[in-house]
């Protein structure tokens, strides 16, 4: 792995808990206390596409 | 600088900054503020910071580990550098055998490479975060997106060390051991994403269960929880 390589992956990570927390803060500003189903399952299908994304990189490997 | 970190050990600091937090709030509430409001904004603080030193920390001990000599941590491993230097040739000792130049010539780097700091930081970054921020996850979806996104983080950082275990098979020349080691980690990485297939599937079930039996829906939301948990921790392991 490249430096540059782990950056990005921090960037990645970063992100998707920056999304978690910008939903979050959007959900309150909005006066709920919590968050939609809607907007529960757009991270649902994120955590999905990120596990098939694995297991396609895994059966790539040689 | 490893009595220093003794000394100030990061727990301690943080515990001693959560104990200031009641005698702040105490003090503030002499002066009409709500205290309730204060003490979670205080609290807010409290973890922002100890976030902030956690990443500092980790930061700083990168850029020690690329740029200076590795000190060793125990008496026992001062012992064998120093033999294995004088073995090397790149020690003088005295006649009684104690080296007396192995500090000054013991200027090789730390074992760790570049790119592993870094994506050690990326994980430990990323547990940090998460660690911030689950505990102000109150509603039960709030705390399943949190879930969901602890799944994407670990399988981002499974690829992450998929990628590098490639670049190690694609150094190797044909070999018994070469596929015996692609083998090894196909089955290891086919379990790390069982495991987060298990958990996404946890966690789907609790969302299901949470209007039937909410007790049962944060049992299984705890395990997946748990699960995810493990996993980062092991993939840690594997990157060091």
């Amino acid at each position: 792995m490249k430096v540059s390589d782990a950056i990005t992956l921090m960037l990645t990570m970063l992100e998707g808990i920056d999304r978690l927390r910008k939903a979050i803060s959007k959900a309150r500003s909005e006066g709920r206390d919590t968050l939609t189903k809607e907007e529960v399952d757009g991270f649902a299908a994120d955590a999905a596409t990120a596990n098939q994304r694995l297991l396609e990189n895994i059966n790539s490997l040689s | 600088m490893l009595n220093i970190i003794k000394k100030f050990d990061a727990g301690t600091i943080r515990a001693l900054a959560i104990a200031t937090v009641p005698l702040l709030v105490l003090i503030a509430s002499l002066f009409g503020v709500d205290e309730l409001m204060f003490e979670e904004n205080v609290n807010l603080w409290v973890d922002r910071a100890a976030a902030i030193a956690a990443a500092l920390a980790v930061a700083w001990a990168a850029w020690e580990r690329l740029f200076k000599p590795t000190p060793p941590l125990t008496e026992t491993a001062a012992k064998l550098t120093e033999e294995r230097l004088v073995q090397e040739g790149k020690t003088v000792v005295d006649s009684s055998g104690n080296a007396i130049a192995g500090l000054q010539l013991r200027n090789e780097r730390g074992h760790a490479k570049a790119a592993f700091l870094a994506l050690l930081s990326a994980v430990a970054l990323g547990a940090t975060a998460c660690g911030t921020l689950f505990p102000s996850l109150k509603s039960f979806d709030d705390r399943a997106a949190g879930a969901y996104t602890l799944v994407s983080s670990v399988a981002d950082s499974a690829n992450a060390l998929l990628d590098v275990r490639q670049r190690e098979l694609n150094q190797m020349e044909p070999s018994t051991a070469r596929e015996e080691k692609l083998e090894t980690i196909r089955r290891d990485f086919t379990n790390v994403h069982e495991q987060l297939e298990r958990a996404r599937t946890a966690i789907d079930v609790a969302r299901s269960l949470q209007d039937i039996d909410f007790k049962s829906a944060e049992n299984r939301l705890d395990s997946a929880v748990k699960i995810l948990k493990a996993l980062q921790e092991y993939l840690e392991k594997e990157g060091a």
